[in-house]
Order: structure tokens, then C-alpha cells, then sequence
């Protein structure tokens, strides 16, 4: 197995290719292809920016910001509120796996930045159910393997669709996603979702998992009357795609509004113990880790030493967390200790 | 033709990472599982940067985009109106 020698990639991994001299081809794309990164980046940040100032005091809310209590979304909702000054609406998805801390954190951003939060929270046996089917290899595309693991697609997918529902229901107009410059492809950054593409993508999914799970899943997508019912669909936003993205700047800003980093999750997350046992079973079905690509795209964004990024994707599995999260996924009898509740609480 | 061979190997080389069989130029990716939605974003930037043409959010719909005939003949469109 070679490894390129600018990013983290490898050539065992499907679609990945060294050249002579041991450089692959997406670092290889060479200065012409970042200088027009760049440029786009900079064309999607005014387009954002005019966007942002034509909508702003149309509804309630200005936008619907997914927000974790992890360090990208933290930060994301920090832009929203302080640099682009419109009215966010913070809406946290409880996993049931979040780390205390990331819980904690939301309370205090949220609170310091003088933000409104909500919590969706699937019903634990339902989230359950879905974790586990997810831990089987070949729900999603292959393609979709290197982005994130399939517990964190399938968890992404429904917290894109209940941000959605969310800014529908009270005609937000932007529904913002803090993924980082390696998770989200450029042409995601300011995009809006035509509403016939957004049901076709739903219902494929929908089909795959409606036959092998004991509850109707299609609760927690866009219903037909959220279809329907958006003449203006909201448009979705990556800013950390366009905006400076530099990790220890972000600690430093974070650190300042009373964010405190986690102790418990794995060195790729900072919000999500499922993340552990995710990334374990996907370098067992797919062999490289779901975090490589990302990684990578850092390192080429030049937004982390390639060092420093070996170092994240090689740190030990924290076993004791694995633990944790084998028991709670296999255990059937939780009635006294959750609130099986999909109930969004105001 | 020609657009569909360039599309058909840039998904064999980028998404599906082999030669497949199976992908007739009617098959819908969506309702097949084999590319999602980001994956018909990476091939709306490819469709982009290749053919040097611009493609509006409304036009990113299941009728252009879910199947290589579909591109094929949304490219071809786009070609003769805007080029």
C-alpha cells in the first residue's frame, strides 16, 4: 500500500491513483485548479452574501442553522449571527449518542450568541434500529463510503430533512450546514434544492430502508404537503466552503464564546460518540478510514499540516467509548431511562 | 454519442470505480442506489468544467440529470442554445 505524498490517500482504495511519483490525482489537479477553487469560492461568498441581504427580515428566523454543539457547527452558527448578523434559528439533532460536553456546548453558544435552539430527537429504539442497520455493508453508493461512514450519512440524511421541515414549516429562507471545506464539495456550497429531485432522492432512499426496518422511516423525510407546499424552497448553505477555514482560529473564537472541547468523542468528531464504533466498522468493510478524504482535502486546502493529520487518523480507538456504545446499541430494555419521544421541543 | 462515452467512463472511473456492466443509458441513478445526491452534484461540476456550459439550480432535476441519456440529451440542449 503507497501512500501519496502530499495527502493522506492511498492506493488501495477504490478510484484512488498514484502517479510515478507517488502523488495522486486529486493533488495532482495542480495551481490552475485551486486558483479556480478559489476564485469560485470567492464568487460563492458575494453570491451568498446578496442572497443573505435580499432575504433577511422576510420570516422570524433569517435561517436554519444544524447545529451539534460540535466545532464546525458551532462556528457556523457564530458566522451566521456575528459576521452575516441574521436572526438564526439553531436546531440540534439528539442522537442519543451526542457527547455531554457537545450537549453542554450547545446550551452555551447558543446562550452567549443569543440564539433560539430547538432539539429533534428520534425515538431511541427507531435511532436504535437504523444504527444497526447501518452497520451492514452496502446500504449506500460507494461513492457516498467516502464521504462519511453509513451511520453518519444516514444521521446527515435526517438531519438535513427535519433542518428542511423546520425552515418550510416557518418559510426560512437558508438552512445552513457547518461541513468543513473536506466533507463539502464546492458545487454544494449555495445550492437550491429543486423540490422534484429532493422527493426522487427521498423516495430511493426510503425504498432501500422501508424493507428492512419495523417502522415506517418516512416520518422523519419531507412529507408530501413540505414538497408541495414550498414555492420558495429554502436554499442550502455550506459557508465553511467559502469562508476562512483555519482549525486553531476556530478554537481561539470558540474558546472566546465559552466552548469547551470534548474529552469523550474520537479525534475526527467533536460532538458524535457513534463516530467511534462507525469509523471501526467501515475500515472493516471498505479497508481506509471514512475521515481520509476529508483529511486530505484539508491538507490540500491547506487548512491543516499533513502531520497533524496522519496523527488524527492513526490515534487509538478509545475502547471505553466503543463499549459504551455497543452496550447502548444492543440494549433492548431502556424503557425507564429514555423518553422515546420524536417530538421537537420548544 | 460521444457525450454519453465521456459521461458513462467518468462514472466508471470517479463513482463507481469499475466498469459496469449493468449501467444501460436509461438505468435511473437514483432508483438504482448507485449514485446519490451529492454524486449527481460532483457530475453536474464535471458536466460543467467539460462542456463549459453553466447549469441553473432549477435545472437540477430527475429529468436531466437521473440517467446518462438524460444528460446526454440536457447537454446536448444546453450546447446548441447557449454555445
Amino acid at each position: 500500500m503507497a501512500r501519496c505524498r502530499f495527502c493522506l490517500l492511498t492506493d488501495h482504495i477504490p478510484g484512488v491513483r498514484l502517479d510515478t511519483q507517488g502523488v495522486c490525482q486529486y493533488c495532482r489537479q495542480g495551481e490552475q485548479s485551486r486558483q479556480r477553487d478559489r476564485q469560485q469560492r470567492a464568487e460563492l461568498k458575494a453570491k451568498f452574501s446578496t442572497l443573505a441581504r435580499e432575504r433577511a427580515g422576510q420570516a422570524a428566523y433569517d435561517c436554519v442553522v444544524a447545529f451539534s454543539g460540535g466545532k464546525d457547527s458551532s462556528y457556523t452558527l457564530y458566522l451566521m449571527r456575528e459576521v452575516y448578523h441574521l436572526r438564526p434559528l439553531a436546531m440540534s439533532f439528539d442522537n442519543w449518542f451526542q457527547s455531554e460536553r457537545a450537549l453542554w456546548n450547545v446550551r452555551q453558544v447558543a446562550g452567549r450568541l443569543n440564539v433560539e435552539q430547538v432539539t429533534v430527537r428520534p425515538g431511541f429504539r427507531d435511532f436504535q434500529e437504523v444504527v444497526r442497520l447501518c452497520l451492514k455493508p452496502g446500504l449506500f453508493p460507494r461513492k457516498a463510503m467516502q464521504r462519511a461512514s453509513a451511520v453518519c450519512t444516514l444521521c446527515l440524511s435526517m438531519i438535513r430533512a427535519s433542518a428542511f421541515k423546520l425552515a418550510i414549516e416557518k418559510r426560512i429562507p437558508f438552512v445552513v450546514f457547518g461541513l468543513s471545506p473536506g466533507q463539502a464539495p464546492v458545487s454544494t456550497a449555495v445550492f437550491k434544492t429543486h423540490p422534484a429531485m429532493l422527493e426522487k432522492m427521498q423516495s430511493s432512499l426510503q425504498r432501500t430502508l422501508e424493507t428492512q426496518l419495523s417502522f415506517p422511516i418516512a416520518r422523519y423525510f419531507l412529507q408530501q404537503d413540505h414538497l408541495q407546499q414550498a414555492q420558495d424552497f429554502p436554499y442550502s448553505i455550506n459557508p465553511l466552503v467559502f469562508e476562512e477555514y483555519e482549525e486553531q482560529k476556530i478554537f481561539d473564537l470558540l474558546r472566546d464564546l465559552g466552548w469547551k472541547p470534548p474529552e469523550d468523542t474520537d479525534a475526527n468528531s467533536t460532538n458524535c460518540l457513534l463516530n467511534t464504533l462507525a469509523n471501526q466498522i467501515h475500515l472493516q468493510q471498505y479497508g481506509f478510514n471514512p475521515y481520509i478524504f476529508e483529511l486530505s482535502e484539508l491538507i490540500r486546502h491547506g487548512s491543516l499540516a499533513r502531520r497533524e493529520a496522519l496523527e488524527r487518523l492513526s490515534s487509538p480507538v478509545k475502547e471505553n467509548i466503543l463499549e459504551k456504545v455497543e452496550h447502548k446499541l444492543c440494549n433492548e430494555a431502556h424503557h425507564g431511562d429514555y423518553a422515546d419521544t420524536a417530538a421537537i421541543h420548544f | 454519442m460521444e457525450i454519453m462515452q465521456t459521461l458513462r467512463q467518468y462514472i466508471f472511473d470517479n463513482i463507481l470505480f469499475e466498469e459496469d456492466a449493468t449501467l444501460q443509458a436509461e438505468t435511473s441513478f437514483l432508483d438504482s442506489g448507485i449514485i446519490d445526491s451529492t454524486g449527481i452534484l460532483e457530475i453536474v461540476a464535471f458536466i460543467e468544467q467539460c462542456y463549459n456550459i453553466t447549469i441553473e439550480d432549477q435545472e437540477i432535476v430527475p429529468e436531466n440529470l437521473d440517467s446518462l441519456q438524460a444528460i446526454s440529451k440536457f447537454v446536448q440542449y444546453k450546447i446548441r442554445c447557449f454555445c
